[in-house]
């Protein structure tokens, strides 16, 4: 049995994530998929649903929602306080959440994207295999806006997990990653800051990119023959500010790519708040 | 062949037809082991599940051979475009190439396209084949936003913009016609190999859309996945 989720407050930019869409970059189609997937899939985990179930996403500040059965909630990801009808509930933690009640999920206190699972997932249709929200190519649900209802699929038989440890939430810091692949179109000088210097996360920053500052990196070649680009990628655009690329970035383009962060340290990337500093170290197999 | 990232390599070739031939047989030896394959201008990224290293990969892919086939979108009747040329940057290329703005939409819609590769976001096809004045680099504006429908030249291929999106190419013109339908059996009207034509709908470019009823089939179908 199915029930619904009405949305009495979005948040300022609130989507629909699961694993995101395989196999169809060659069609521009981006991956998409939870920027956290450690928060994602513990979330999921704490209401006793498959790993890779749908979730909400959210950037900022979580939403407010009024659920119509009664269903478990785990909030994960950026920290935040949280309320069931106006009492405290505990983050990262499974809460249950009566019918009619409503859970609001403050604003988050350290990191930026908060996850919101539900027992039984929220049942949205699937486009390309996929109940993922992309912001760039307008694919899934749109994101939230206050008066959307969402389905919420039946729990069925599923169970909590066991407790275990949280994934830790890394904001900035050490990024690791490989060299190239277009190393020869950025030029010694701005390889040479981009490894060896500290950059600033700016405020720029979506679901397909985050804008850094720092010392200016300009590319010796600012345009290469367009190329598939991964989720990951450290482009130098003419401006010399790189871009580390995430989910919904474009899956082709024609800026050099000089470095690509390894998958594992991209959430510290997503979670990094204006200010935080981040530096690339060589990843080792 | 270089690596790229902790489990994809980009396998460098000389231009796009070869790097669609690539990209099969890299699917036809690999098929679920792999996340993505896309073919780009003169590259192919293949991305690997998680157990499968890039040097494993790359040693694979050196030893494949390539079949001579036809692209899926060379048997699809070509796609014809009607487009309201004009505006701002249509304007500054009259300087910056030398024309005039007339002569900007003849050549850039005498031209017969093919689709190349496919990215970007979806449902954007990289059409070549154009003249060779469009090889210009994109413009310094490269994060503005531009409409949807914008039809767009830069570094000698056109594209119509599927959405309302950043892009640094310049805008020659408008189309109103649909050609990504994520909804539909297929969903992108640009797939590789197929023929495209852009038709003016208004030439010279301050007459009016009189020239509509030359269009052809503009909703024209046969479309193909991949």
């Amino acid at each position: 049995m199915s029930a619904i989720a009405h949305v009495l407050r979005a948040g300022p930019s609130t989507t629909v994530q699961d694993a995101g869409r395989k196999g169809r970059a060659h069609l521009g189609v981006p991956g998409s998929g939870a920027l956290d997937r450690p928060a994602h899939r513990y979330a999921n985990r704490l209401v006793g649903n498959p790993p890779d179930m749908a979730v909400l996403e959210a950037f900022g500040t979580g939403p407010k929602l009024r659920f119509e059965r009664t269903v478990r909630v785990a909030v994960t990801g950026a920290v935040a306080s949280l309320t069931v009808d106006g009492r405290n509930a505990d983050y990262a933690t499974a809460v249950e959440v009566p019918a009619g009640s409503v859970l609001d999920v403050g604003p988050a206190l350290r990191g930026l994207y908060l996850y919101v699972a539900v027992s039984g997932g929220f049942d949205l249709p699937l486009v390309m295999e996929s109940r993922s929200t992309c912001t760039i190519s307008g694919l899934g649900h749109p994101p939230l806006i206050e008066g959307d209802s969402l389905l919420v699929g039946y729990a069925g038989s599923s169970r909590p997990a066991r407790p275990y440890h949280p994934p830790p939430l890394r904001e900035g810091g050490p990024l690791r990653a490989v060299r190239g692949p277009r190393e020869e179109a950025c030029g010694q000088v701005a390889l040479q800051r981009l490894w060896n210097e500290r950059f600033v996360v700016t405020d720029r920053r979506s679901r397909a990119s985050v804008h850094l500052e720092g010392p200016v990196v300009e590319p010796t070649e600012p345009w290469v023959p367009p190329e598939g680009l991964l989720h990951g990628s450290i482009v130098l655009p003419p401006t010399g500010r790189p871009m580390i690329l995430l989910a919904d970035h474009p899956t082709t383009g024609g800026f050099p790519v000089a470095a690509v962060i390894a998958l594992d340290d991209l959430p510290a990337v997503a979670q990094a708040r204006p200010g935080t500093e981040v530096w690339l170290s060589a990843w080792r197999e | 062949m270089r690596q790229a990232g902790t489990r994809a390599v980009m396998v460098d070739v000389e231009d796009s037809l070869v790097a669609h031939r690539l990209a099969k047989a890299v699917r036809r030896q690999f098929g679920d082991e792999l996340v993505e394959v896309v073919p780009g201008e003169c590259s192919v990224l293949v991305i690997g599940r998680k157990s499968l290293s890039p040097r494993y990969l790359a040693d694979r892919i050196e030893c494949l051979r390539l079949r001579e086939e036809p692209l899926p979108g060379e048997g699809l009747p070509p796609l014809n475009i009607p487009v309201t040329y004009g505006g701002a940057e249509l304007e500054a290329l009259e300087g910056r190439l030398g024309r005039s703005t007339d002569e900007l939409v003849c050549l850039h819609s005498a031209a017969t396209y093919t689709v190349r590769f496919v990215g970007s976001v979806a449902g954007f096809g990289y059409l070549g084949g154009g003249d060779r004045l469009f090889e210009l680099p994109p413009t310094d504006e490269w994060g503005r936003c531009i409409a949807a429908g914008s039809v767009l030249v830069a570094g000698g291929y056109s594209g119509v913009m599927p959405r309302r999106l950043p892009s640094g190419w310049w805008v020659v013109g408008h189309t109103k016609a649909v050609l990504w339908e994520p909804e539909g059996q297929f969903p992108n009207r640009f797939v590789p190999g197929r023929k495209v034509r852009f038709i003016p709908l208004n030439y010279p470019v301050n007459e009016q859309e009189d020239n509509a009823k030359n269009v052809g089939n503009v909703k024209d179908v046969g479309n193909g996945d991949t």
